[in-house]
């Protein structure tokens, strides 16, 4: 009897914990909305309160001041990136669990220490290496580094999920007559699928939201991604806030639902992840 | 068996590759910018030796920066990899059924937004008259606390601080989930069915089991916090004064606004003997990759 008590408490303190941290983020993501769609007159006279009349025209406004353009380049860059991050980590994850080949050691170390960098270190050798290859200002100067510098933080992440598939299952295909390429792409794809998925979300949501490079080696508006854009975007608007914020949650809307519909794969593929044992 | 051997490299080359041109070459480069001295706009530089390095142990704001980089990487290993376990361990627990995924989602959503909306938001909510976090204070009385939150050189590094650990918090906390849900469930039934209790449980079975995962978040963790820029940037550029300055903040300052291309390139490097020393202390410590005797 004590003991169940001991278990609802423990319950009941849990749930107010979660439910504090949960309002801290539920409620300013609720006040950008609401304040998004009021008139300035309205926003400057009580930001708590509820917009009388729901004005839409805000969204419109920010949509054609420039938020349009900036998605498009960050989608494009995002989808680029990611797919060159998956299919290169993956290639040499396989490789470095799998095969036998001189230097191995070497390489899989070369592989990971790339980590261990800080973007910082390189940005300003890559805008000068980005200006020679005439990269610099383009999609491909934030294609190639959002990339490179993904690639050993994917690559530790697949790891684990890559060396703990049996070997047995490799072993059969081989006797089926199965290539190495066909064994990577039909086996250990689907296999460590879960692993794979965590390591695109990670990546998709990192790419979307770099700034850091996208700040140093664009310099045309043109190529503005949603983060750098939105910050010229405030700059513009300072004093318009409820366009601004418009265009906040235009630029947070995408990452939302990614992020609500892949959650649900996430989760039902993490049940799949009992291989390991 | 031996086209095996050539084919392996045909699966490491696409990613040795990139990894080589654009992260370890600039790394190589950087070390050569920092002995001279260098501007953006113009090819002319000059061979100065260590002159840069000196001046980094000279500089007051390097002080400054490392200290506040520091502050920065405590509280974060206290919020996101002692609070995120914790909220994992919770969310993980017999004590919650309802809401697992509800929870776990809503935590998590912070993270994937990107730092200039947290930042427009932040600035919103850290506002000195209209602002969401004075109000707060103001309507429960506590008038005397409502400062300028990002304007006061005492309270801007812990309010960048805050906001920070507001947003990565429940992405530490997911990636501890995911890891003790790869924990086979027998093992955990087994260890209830002796006993164990809730903190027990934790540290003699979930917490070893999940050493790897614990280990990135970890290192990504106090990485972050060592080459912190863009909440930087974004909230106060550096200010009031330095009291905001990191390294990672002071070495794009040096770049862009004083134009010393190669005493960045110092400071750079400081960033990256820093990170690189720790990351390894912290896999040797934690003996990651040891899974591969299982093979």
């Amino acid at each position: 009897m004590n003991e169940k008590y001991g278990v609802h408490f423990k319950r009941i303190l849990i749930y107010i914990v979660f439910s504090v941290f949960a309002v801290t983020i539920l409620y300013p993501l609720f006040w950008i909305l609401t304040n998004s769609l009021k008139t300035n007159k309205e926003f400057y006279a009580n930001t708590f309160a509820l917009p009388e009349v729901l004005n839409f025209s805000n969204y419109v406004e920010a949509w054609k001041s420039g938020i349009s353009m900036y998605y498009i380049n960050s989608l494009f860059v995002t989808v680029i990136s990611v797919a060159l991050i998956i299919v290169c980590s993956t290639l040499a994850v396989y490789a470095v669990t799998r095969m036998e080949f001189r230097f191995k050691k070497l390489i899989f170390a070369l592989l990971l220490g790339g980590m261990f960098v800080a973007p910082q270190t390189a940005v300003l050798p890559l805008y000068n290496l980005l200006q020679k290859l005439h990269l610099y200002n383009s999609y491909a100067a934030m294609i190639f580094p959002d990339t490179a510098f993904r690639l050993s933080f994917s690559i530790f992440l697949l790891y684990p999920a890559f060396v703990s598939v049996p070997g047995e299952l490799e072993e059969a295909a081989v006797l089926d007559g199965c290539t190495r390429f066909q064994i990577y792409r039909k086996l250990f794809f689907p296999v460590c699928k879960p692993a794979v998925m965590v390591c695109l979300l990670l990546n998709l949501i990192y790419v979307w939201d770099e700034f850091t490079f996208a700040l140093n080696f664009i310099s045309d508006e043109r190529f503005y991604t949603i983060p750098v854009g939105l910050m010229s975007f405030s700059q513009a608007l300072y004093t318009n806030w409820v366009v601004l914020l418009s265009g906040v949650v235009l630029a947070v809307i995408p990452v939302l639902i990614l992020f609500v519909v892949f959650q649900k794969y996430f989760v039902s593929g993490l049940t799949v992840g009992s291989v390991k044992e | 068996m031996k086209r095996r051997r050539t084919q392996a490299y045909l699966y490491v080359i696409p990613a040795l590759i990139l990894i080589i041109v654009f992260v370890y070459y600039p790394v190589v480069q950087n070390v050569i910018y920092s002995f001279y001295n260098m501007s953006s706009f113009s090819v002319h530089k000059y061979f100065i030796g260590l002159y840069n390095y000196r001046s980094l142990i000279t500089d007051p704001v390097i002080s400054v920066a490392v200290k506040n980089n520091f502050i920065y990487m405590f509280w974060s290993l206290v919020f996101q990899v002692g609070g995120g376990l914790l909220i994992a361990l919770f969310l993980e627990s017999k004590f919650v059924k309802k809401g697992r995924v509800f929870f776990r989602t809503l935590f998590f959503i912070p993270s994937v937004i990107s730092i200039t909306v947290i930042g427009t938001l932040f600035t919103f909510i850290y506002q000195p008259d209209v602002g969401l976090l004075n109000s707060i204070l103001r309507f429960v009385g506590l008038d005397s606390l409502a400062v300028g939150w990002l304007g006061n050189s005492h309270t801007a590094l812990y309010a960048i601080i805050a906001m920070s650990q507001w947003q990565y918090t429940g992405y530490a906390a997911m990636l501890l989930v995911v890891a003790i849900q790869r924990i086979s469930p027998e093992i955990l039934e087994s260890s209830r069915l002796d006993g164990c209790g809730f903190f027990q449980q934790a540290r003699y079975i979930i917490i070893p089991q999940i050493r790897d995962t614990l280990t990135i978040v970890v290192i990504i963790t106090v990485n972050w916090a060592m080459q912190v820029f863009n909440e930087i940037q974004v909230m106060t550029g550096g200010g009031p004064g330095n009291a905001t300055q990191t390294l990672g903040n002071y070495m794009y300052t040096a770049a862009w606004s004083y134009d010393k291309f190669g005493y960045a390139s110092a400071i750079g490097n400081l960033i990256l003997v820093i990170t690189v020393i720790l990351s390894a202390f912290q896999m040797r410590l934690s003996g990651f990759g040891k899974e591969d005797a299982r093979k």
